[in-house]
């Protein structure tokens, strides 16, 4: 799982001006938080809006899971990521490292 | 074929015993046992472990819908966690063999095709191919398939029968008959027809190129040029069009025009082959591959898309907005408990 791993790059970098937002697209409410609860997740966890606020289809074109965007410090969606397999959060700390030292 | 591929594994003993034991509880449907089977494996945490309940289904249901899944799990076990590539073979060819139903037969034959070119000795595709073919003609998906199996062995005349193929079903009829069940909107099934004639066209290319008939495969490439803006939200092509058309410019002489394709695959989505063909530009158009890295960052900003500010509630009902990050590096990610 994504998030966990996510987690662990949060509490390594969230001093040096980095966050993590994670959005749920379903908005499976109950079962989000008691994931959320039980991972013990610090960073930002929204949820996807309804019908005309549905963002992550409607918005960012995002139909596959997980999947994440890495978005540097104007805006700028640098890296785009499908799927999760081991070995890929240190692909996306790499990144993130490059982003905040750029 | 099937005691002799038994012989080969390790563990024999093992796996006949199980094998057996799996015969005797035909009864139940394929559906059910598998579900049995899931549950057994929620109180296992071991690969060896795992990968015998899976090769115990497999052989028991051959011919069940559940088994080609059960067959990629013995797969991804066997090679990725148990380091153990022969026998992800060996056992892929046992399923194959022992299952009678076409379709069936053609899962796993791409399946052990896949990993008989990882172990470097490659099953013959257009025999698995041919097979379904002489019970009824391939759907796009199956012709897919065959093309993405075909390029990893390096098969390419193969490679071009089939995607030639799936060029004859990028219509909007053909489009809707494959999914009788969906009223897609008309844009929806346009955008899906331009998606599946531009698969076709840019794996059509790509064989030609590699069968040396580059002028050909230009020509191909130029065909679909109106497809080549077709990309997602953060600027990755939906289509391999782009790379497979850098990689034809690269080698036709043309490493600006090349590197112009392949950058938002090399860059934004991480494909390795591109970035390598993309690394390949940089140095014929610079002498030298010094700069590389520097000169990759810069054209990654120069095409990346600015995220669009939205605004969305938090689990206490608080709304957060992107803007608020601002001057932040940071993780956008997706994701449902599903």
């Amino acid at each position: 799982m994504e998030l966990p791993r996510l987690q662990t790059i949060w509490e390594k970098y969230r001093n040096q001006g980095f966050e993590v937002i994670a959005i749920e697209s379903n908005r499976e409410t109950e079962r989000a938080v008691k994931f959320i609860e039980e991972a013990k997740l610090g960073f930002t966890c929204l949820e996807n809006g309804e019908d005309e606020s549905e963002v992550v289809e409607g918005v960012f074109q995002v139909w596959g899971y997980p999947s994440s965007f890495i978005v540097d410090r104007q805006g700028r969606i640098m890296y785009y990521h499908l799927g999760f397999d081991e070995g890929d959060e240190k692909v996306i700390e790499e990144e993130v490292l490059s982003l905040l030292e750029g | 074929m099937r005691r002799h591929s038994v012989g080969l594994a390790v563990f024999l003993g093992v796996l006949v015993v199980l094998g057996c034991g799996g015969q005797a509880d035909k009864q139940i449907s394929a559906g059910a046992a598998y579900e049995q089977a899931q549950e057994k494996l929620d109180t296992l945490d071991n690969p060896q472990e795992e990968v015998l309940i899976f090769e115990e289904f497999v052989r028991a249901y051959p011919d069940s819908e559940e088994a080609i899944d059960a067959l990629g799990a013995v797969i991804y076990l066997r090679s990725k966690k148990l380091d153990d590539l022969d026998g992800a073979v060996s056992f892929a060819q046992t399923a194959w063999s022992m299952a009678i139903d076409p379709k069936t037969r053609f899962e796993y034959g791409v399946r052990l095709h896949e990993i008989s070119v990882e172990a470097g000795n490659p099953v013959d595709l257009r025999v698995i191919a041919d097979e379904l073919a002489a019970d009824r003609p391939l759907d796009f998906v199956e012709h897919l398939a065959v093309v993405e199996e075909a390029e990893k062995g390096g098969e390419w005349e193969l490679m071009l029968e089939h995607s030639a193929s799936m060029g004859q079903f990028a219509n909007a009829e053909t489009f809707r008959a494959d999914y009788p069940d969906d009223d897609f909107s008309d844009e929806r099934v346009d955008f899906s027809v331009k998606r599946r004639r531009g698969w076709a066209s840019a794996y059509q290319g790509a064989a030609l190129v590699h069968l040396d008939r580059v002028d050909e495969a230009m020509a191909v490439f130029e065909g679909v040029a109106d497809l080549s803006t077709l990309s997602n939200y953060v600027g990755v092509p939906e289509i391999p069009l782009n790379r497979y058309w850098g990689k034809a410019e690269l080698i036709q002489g043309r490493p600006e025009r090349a590197a112009e394709l392949l950058a938002p695959d090399a860059l934004m989505g991480r494909d390795d082959s591109a970035l390598d063909d993309l690394r390949a530009a940089y140095i014929a158009t610079n002498g030298t591959e010094e700069g590389f890295e520097s000169y990759a960052l810069a054209v990654r900003q120069s095409i990346a898309t600015v995220i669009d500010d939205v605004t969305l509630d938090n689990y206490s009902g608080d709304p957060v907005s992107l803007a608020s990050m601002g001057g932040k590096v940071f993780v956008m990610a997706f994701w449902n408990p599903g």
